[in-house]
């Protein structure tokens, strides 16, 4: 059996704290070009699991937090934040989301994000074609790395459209709902009317306000992609 | 940068991105509008709306989203660009109907003219023109797509205040039991399909 060579490269770029491996990686999984999009994904997963901080222990939780505050990635409010957060944990596991988790697991997106962006329409034609795929999990994580997209071109609109009544079978399923909201949400930035509308009404559905709404979405395909198995 | 690059950067960017194309390409002038054409062509294909064969979609939901979401947009960008160049793009979308030989290029060209509330006279006088040809051609070729340049410059010159073509279009829209607005909008939808089959 033959592993893809870029796997590595993708887990390697998405995971690490050394910024000369993330630009190493990055240029590699670049000049792949559309086929870095698919390994991209996996290792997506693959990383969400691990900053998973409900599987995490307190003492664990402690020493990533102090790694993620020492390379930047948690700074000011946030670092202290975290730290108090992590301080109210039990000794053996903590619950639901994290504002670490929430912070890295976006991280990690947006570095994803940021290669298939660079790639160009290419990449974003192969992330549609996962958005279509059949394993719901996967469809879920293409969706989650569009959404570090906040100003959305019209290729990207128009794909969204084009795969959008597909998504609607999806209602009744967790994972098809999430990936439907987070392309909704896309679809909302760009200023579509009616996804701004089923955004609002999802708001209130949920007595939240637009942009809990917004961050709810995210947070609820990370727990999601986190806990898969 | 290749006008073609410049025209499908333009329809498909980011509204930012969309400023800073549209200004090169108004730079350009009547020599955008067939890349334009092209890169309007190229959003009609790339993003063609499912088969009815994917997960049992409805091909009527498809095509629906696809003429108002995507279609529209485009057409929109495409008139921007037309409308701010001013009357040399119009005779360009003119001469589209004329010299080429695609007839998906001809029949977007219909449409992109369509789109104009007040057409100058120039503009109107080629329109009538363009229909007086295509009709006397379609007298022995009765081409559906033909048809459809003729349905949609026929509604531009009702629009524009020909009464014989007024008339056709009330007797039309009463037949199809629609508005002439309606008629007017279902003739365009037809249009736009017929890019994409």
């Amino acid at each position: 059996m033959f592993s893809n060579p870029l796997k590595q490269v993708a887990e390697d770029y998405l995971y690490t704290n050394d910024e000369l491996v993330r630009e190493r990686t990055k240029q590699q999984l670049i000049r792949a070009g559309s086929s870095a999009v698919a390994p991209l994904i996996d290792a997506l997963i693959i990383t969400l699991r691990k900053f998973n901080s409900a599987s995490l222990g307190k003492k664990k939780m402690e020493i990533f937090a102090d790694v993620m505050i020492k390379e930047g990635v948690l700074g000011g409010k946030y670092a202290d934040m975290v730290k108090e957060q992590i301080r109210g944990m039990s000794d053996q596991e903590g619950n639901g989301i994290s504002f670490m988790q929430a912070g890295v697991s976006r991280k990690a997106r947006d570095h994803a994000w940021q290669v298939i962006s660079q790639i160009g329409e290419s990449a974003i034609k192969a992330l549609f074609v996962i958005v279509n795929d059949r394993d719901k999990l996967k469809r879920l994580t293409a969706a989650f790395a569009l959404s570090a997209e906040e100003h959305p071109s019209r290729f990207v609109v128009n794909s969204i459209i084009t795969f959008m009544p597909v998504l609607v079978k999806l209602v009744g399923d967790e994972m098809g709902e999430a990936t439907g909201g987070l392309l909704v949400r896309t679809l909302s930035l760009s200023g579509d009317k009616n996804a701004i509308e089923e955004m609002s009404d999802f708001a209130q559905r949920g007595d939240m306000s637009y942009d809990e709404c917004n961050e709810m979405i995210i947070d609820g395909a990370i727990i999601l992609i986190a806990k898969s198995r | 940068m290749e006008v073609d690059q410049i025209a499908w950067d333009y329809i498909m960017g980011t509204p930012r991105d969309q400023e800073t194309f549209s200004h090169a390409l108004i730079k350009v002038g009547p020599p955008a509008i067939f890349p334009l054409l092209r890169a309007g062509l190229r959003t009609t294909q790339e993003f063609k709306p499912l088969q009815t064969s994917v997960w049992e979609q409805k091909a009527t939901d498809a095509e629906s989203a696809w003429i108002y979401q995507i279609a529209e947009p485009m057409l929109k960008s495409i008139y921007t660009i037309v409308n701010a160049i001013g009357q040399p793009a119009y005779d360009a979308l003119c001469r589209a109907m004329w010299e080429r030989q695609d007839e998906r290029l001809k029949v977007l060209a219909a449409i992109v003219l369509l789109q104009e509330e007040q057409p100058s006279s120039r503009t109107v006088k080629q329109v009538n023109d363009t229909f007086k040809m295509l009709w006397e051609n379609d007298q022995s070729k009765k081409y559906v797509k033909q048809s459809a340049i003729i349905v949609i410059l026929s509604h531009f010159l009702a629009h524009a205040g020909d009464s014989g073509h007024q008339q056709a279009l009330r007797v039309g829209a009463s037949q199809l039991n629609v508005s002439v607005e309606q008629a007017v909008v279902m003739s365009r939808n037809t249009g736009l399909l017929y890019l994409i089959r």
